[in-house]
């Protein structure tokens, strides 16, 4: 009977499978987008291509200062991003109470994820390099170095645009953690801090490296926002200085230089190199590069959030 | 309940001691306070970025004000040949006798927008309802990962791709009027709201409790019948919570639309035809306007007004969706 | 074991602390170098970075560095003496010349080398030439068929350069110029603005019913986009800005082919011998040799 109705549902059958057709072809799509720009992307790809720099007008050579300029600046981004996405994770999970306050401050996570990424970039030109940067200089007597864009702004608006990615995740990682294993602290005398030290901290490390992760993979692959904050189209130098310690010099990044950044090279590459078709080989081999690094990413945290969850059972 | 029971008696051993431990009691209850305090500042970072956004933003914006009116953001006048006066919807920031009107970029904001929220509509529920409802366990397992895949692929290869093989793709499918039209970058834009509304209308499919289902197959309903009678109406203000959000990132997306739209500032409602989004027209003229200039604090307008868009859709359907939370769990 | 959990920020603040004094000290370091900032013109930016490298080469103890902007930016700059030496690729306006005067600022001015402004079409179009005329009717959105121009039957799509950049601005003042009424002639609303010069090489050569314009260099190796030859007026010859690949220097200096512009560069005139140095290599023949590399014009006295 019930399988004779199954039949009867003509309907039923047509929209279950345009379902399954649909998603098919998304995951076609997916998987045809990444095809594309693999086979293009790959005749170019080598070490050389990895490590050296864009020559003869931007047509020639490789992506090596683009991928520097893009550790540099996230790294900047996770300095700043994860200890204050961590600590306001905790503060929502362990101290606050349920209150309308705490409803606000979780209205603003969602919606700053939310903020156009473009609306990022007029920020941090606004606030880092116009307010922060300029008033810095005057402080410090720096004439014109913090006052405009450079590698430390674009990381610090990276990091914000980021945060709501650390504080979601790191919140679910410590949500996950059994209300017992605090009680149990707190039961022996341990005192709040020491309970979240000692023993929620570490069982939601994994869950907050997630976090970590996903943050490095948007960050890797925003454009718009770092537009008008430092990126540059080409620079023959690294935005590397030496420290110097009396006599004893170590080279670091500098945060006060203009830098590469490998999303806004694909972006000169198709649009501004003196040549887009002769460099579409680059561009598709700089593409493939970009991509592989977020989905890479984007895999390692799929597969630690997956470990992580069976690991804690998943409440 | 919790919260800053500090464990006296721990500390005090024995009485010959107690001002000695009397003494770590305060200093650990000072230290206690301190880090909470800390905790309670970090915590509130999220809005006070979202103020310090909104100030910044404002406080440039608002200067725009000084030179250009409220009514000259709707329209301006132009002089022809023939020394009549036209009204003119135009945006001309650089020229002579400029002209600041938000309506064409507004317009060339829906225009690629509305289509792309509509395309991903179809095929974004339609992916949440087989990852909620048809796919196997299994299958689901390996396929949402797939679609974070899919919302992780940066903006800048969406638009890339557009622009060296879709826009080519449309022009000879479709001959339009621009080879760069509004209807390239909103398949372009399509790519990365579908993820979006997949993934919240799956949610909000997940989130309807089991006996829903349990009951309407009990009374004879097959499968589809349950998904489309049932299910898809309980869940109807989540999914269209999805929607809104999508909708709000395709007004808030910039790379795609610059790559791919052909940033012409048309007054039209051709889709087939070249427009210019908020977005890019931020994106492409502040790099090289000067500081300073209404040009520049016109930009930082559309910043705001970007802003409160987005913002107000996302309130929105936040509210949408805590309110099915409290729904749901009866 | 106190630590652990904040090792990361306390790496942040020494980090961060470092940042600012390593910069101090490069500072101090780069005293030593005469440090040469030149900053303004997008489409000179190209051209200045191979001057500065070129001359750093021979010149090891002096430091150029190269920034983009815009024409106007790099102007504001010079004379708010935030930068050593300007780029431009048009010349001063009025508005300048009176603020510089405000300010009291003494600059040079070095005409450092030519451009033309060619207008390039899909190869399969029929029009070869067009006159200033019909140039400026097809920007301003008048002629928007090229029937109209004896070519087949299709719809003109236009390109442009974003409305800060000094060519839309030349090519606005020289080409469109003004109506019969005095007011300036605007480009039709319905120009596809796309972000640079080789963008639209790009898309003429992909859109059939692709119109563009933009400097000459970036077109003229290009065999997948038509450079139109431009005549005055209906009566005089069409002449071409480069043709078979070759920029024709000859054309822009005797200025039969009509829309060409100087380059130039604009540094404060206070005797800084390091800068005075610079310009003259840029004027010298090695300097125009570059210029040559560059695919822009070389000034006629290097010939």
């Amino acid at each position: 009977m019930e399988l004779g109705k199954k039949h009867k549902d003509i309907n039923g059958f047509i929209f279950i499978n345009l379902v399954r057709l649909m998603f098919a072809f998304l995951v076609g799509l997916l998987l045809l987008i990444i095809g594309i720009i693999a086979v293009n992307g790959y005749p170019v790809m080598s070490l050389d291509f990895l490590i050296s720099s864009p020559a003869n007008n931007m047509t020639e050579g490789g992506i090596g200062p683009a991928i520097f300029g893009t550790i540099a600046v996230t790294f900047f981004m996770v300095l700043l991003a994860v200890p204050l996405g961590v600590s306001a994770a905790i503060f929502l999970s362990e101290y606050a109470k349920e209150s309308i306050y705490t409803k606000i401050i979780r209205t603003s996570i969602n919606n700053l994820a939310g903020v156009p990424s473009i609306v990022f970039g007029l920020f941090g030109l606004g606030f880092f390099v116009l307010f922060i940067g300029k008033n810095l200089d005057e402080v410090l007597q720096t004439g014109l170095l913090f006052g405009q864009p450079a590698l430390l702004w674009a990381a610090a608006t990276l990091a914000v645009l980021v945060l709501p990615i650390v504080i979601v995740s790191t919140l679910e990682a410590l949500n996950s953690v059994p209300k017992s294993h605090r009680d149990a602290a707190i039961g022996l005398g341990a005192t709040k801090w020491q309970t979240i030290r000692d023993i929620v901290f570490p069982q939601a490390k994994p869950g907050i490296l997630t976090g970590t992760i996903l943050a490095i993979s948007r960050g890797v692959g925003e454009t718009a926002p770092i537009l008008f904050l430092g990126c540059a189209f080409f620079l023959p130098n690294l935005p590397v200085a030496d420290l110097c310690i009396g006599d004893y010099c170590i080279p670091m990044i500098n945060p006060t230089e203009q830098f590469m950044y490998l999303a806004y090279h694909i972006f000169i590459l198709s649009t501004q190199s003196a040549n887009p078709t002769k460099t579409l080989p680059l561009q598709y081999g700089s593409t493939l590069v970009l991509i592989l690094l977020t989905i890479l990413l984007n895999i390692t945290a799929i597969i630690f959030r997956y470990r992580f969850r069976k690991a804690l059972g998943r409440n | 309940m919790t919260e800053n029971i500090l464990p006296r008696h721990q500390f005090e051993v024995s009485p010959e001691n107690s001002h000695y431990s009397k003494k770590i009691v305060r200093s650990a209850r000072i230290k206690e306070t301190l880090i909470k305090s800390y905790f309670a500042a970090a915590g509130t970072a999220a809005l006070i970025f979202i103020i310090l956004i909104f100030i910044f933003l404002f406080k440039e914006g608002i200067n725009a004000f000084n030179n250009i009116g409220l009514s000259d953001f709707i329209y301006g006048t132009r002089t022809m040949e023939d020394g009549t006066v036209k009204t003119v919807y135009e945006w001309y920031p650089t020229s002579e006798n400029a002209r600041y009107s938000l309506l064409p970029l507004l317009l060339g904001t829906l225009l690629t927008a509305i289509p792309a929220t509509l395309i991903s509509t179809v095929l974004g529920v339609a992916a949440g309802i087989y990852l909620s409802e048809i796919a196997h366990p299994k299958a689901k397992e390996f396929l949402k990962p797939v679609l974070e895949l899919f919302a992780a692929i940066p903006t800048v290869v969406l638009g890339f791709i557009m622009l060296v093989i879709g826009a080519t793709f449309f022009q000879d499918l479709l001959h339009p009027a621009n080879r760069l039209n509004a209807f390239v970058a909103s398949v372009g834009l399509t790519l990365v709201i579908i993820p979006v509304i997949a993934s919240l209308t799956e949610d909000a499919l997940r989130s309807i409790p089991m006996d829903l289902r349990n009951a309407a197959y009990g009374l004879g309903a097959t499968k589809w019948q349950t998904i489309s009678k049932v299910i898809l109406p309980a869940a109807f203000s989540g999914v269209s919570a999805s929607i809104i959000l999508g909708f709000g990132r395709a007004i808030g997306e910039t790379m795609i639309v610059l790559m791919a739209s052909g940033n012409a500032a048309n007054f039209t409602m051709e889709i087939f035809r070249s427009a210019r989004t908020m977005t890019a027209t931020i994106a492409a003229e502040m790099g090289e306007v000067s500081q300073g200039s209404d040009h520049y604090y016109a930009l930082f307008f559309i910043g705001v007004v970007l802003f409160v868009i987005t913002f107000f859709l996302n309130l929105i359907a936040e509210m949408i969706i805590s309110k099915m939370r409290k729904k749901n769990t009866f | 074991m106190k630590n652990r959990f904040l090792r990361p920020l306390y790496f942040a603040v020494v980090v961060l602390t470092f940042s600012v004094v390593f910069t101090a000290c490069k500072k101090k370091q780069e005293a030593d170098k005469a440090v040469i900032s030149v900053k303004g013109s997008d489409t000179m930016v190209n051209l200045a970075q191979k001057w500065a490298e070129e001359y750093m080469k021979a010149n090891p103890g002096v430091s150029i560095q190269v920034t983009g902007g815009g024409s106007g930016t790099g102007i504001a700059a010079l004379l708010n003496g935030t930068t050593d030496v300007a780029t431009s690729s048009r010349e001063l306006k009025e508005k300048e010349i009176k603020l510089a005067k405000e300010k009291n600022v003494g600059y040079e001015t070095h005409k450092v080398a030519l451009d033309g402004i060619a207008v390039v079409v899909h190869p399969s179009c029929k029009i070869d030439s067009l006159t200033l005329e019909q140039v400026r009717d097809i920007f301003s959105g008048k002629i928007k068929d090229f029937a109209a121009l004896g070519g087949d039957k299709t719809e003109i799509s236009l390109y442009g350069r974003e409305n800060s950049s000094g060519t839309y601005e030349f090519f606005k003042e020289h080409v469109l110029g003004k109506d019969t009424k005095g007011n300036p002639v605007e480009y039709a609303s319905s120009t596809q603005v796309l972000q640079g010069t080789a963008a639209l090489a790009e898309a003429v050569a992909k859109d059939p019913k692709g119109i563009a314009y933009g400097g000459v260099g970036y077109f003229a190796h290009r065999s997948d986009v038509k450079i139109l030859k431009i005549k005055k007026d209906a009566k005089t010859p069409g002449v071409w800005p480069a043709h078979d690949g070759k920029v024709i220097y000859e054309n822009i200096w005797e200025g039969s082919y009509s829309i060409s512009r100087g380059l130039f560069m604009f540094n404060l005139a206070k005797g800084n011998k390091a800068v005075d140095d610079f310009m003259k290599y840029i004027e010298s023949p090695e300097g125009q040799e570059v210029v040559k590399q560059m695919e822009y014009i070389p000034l006629p006295a290097s010939k």
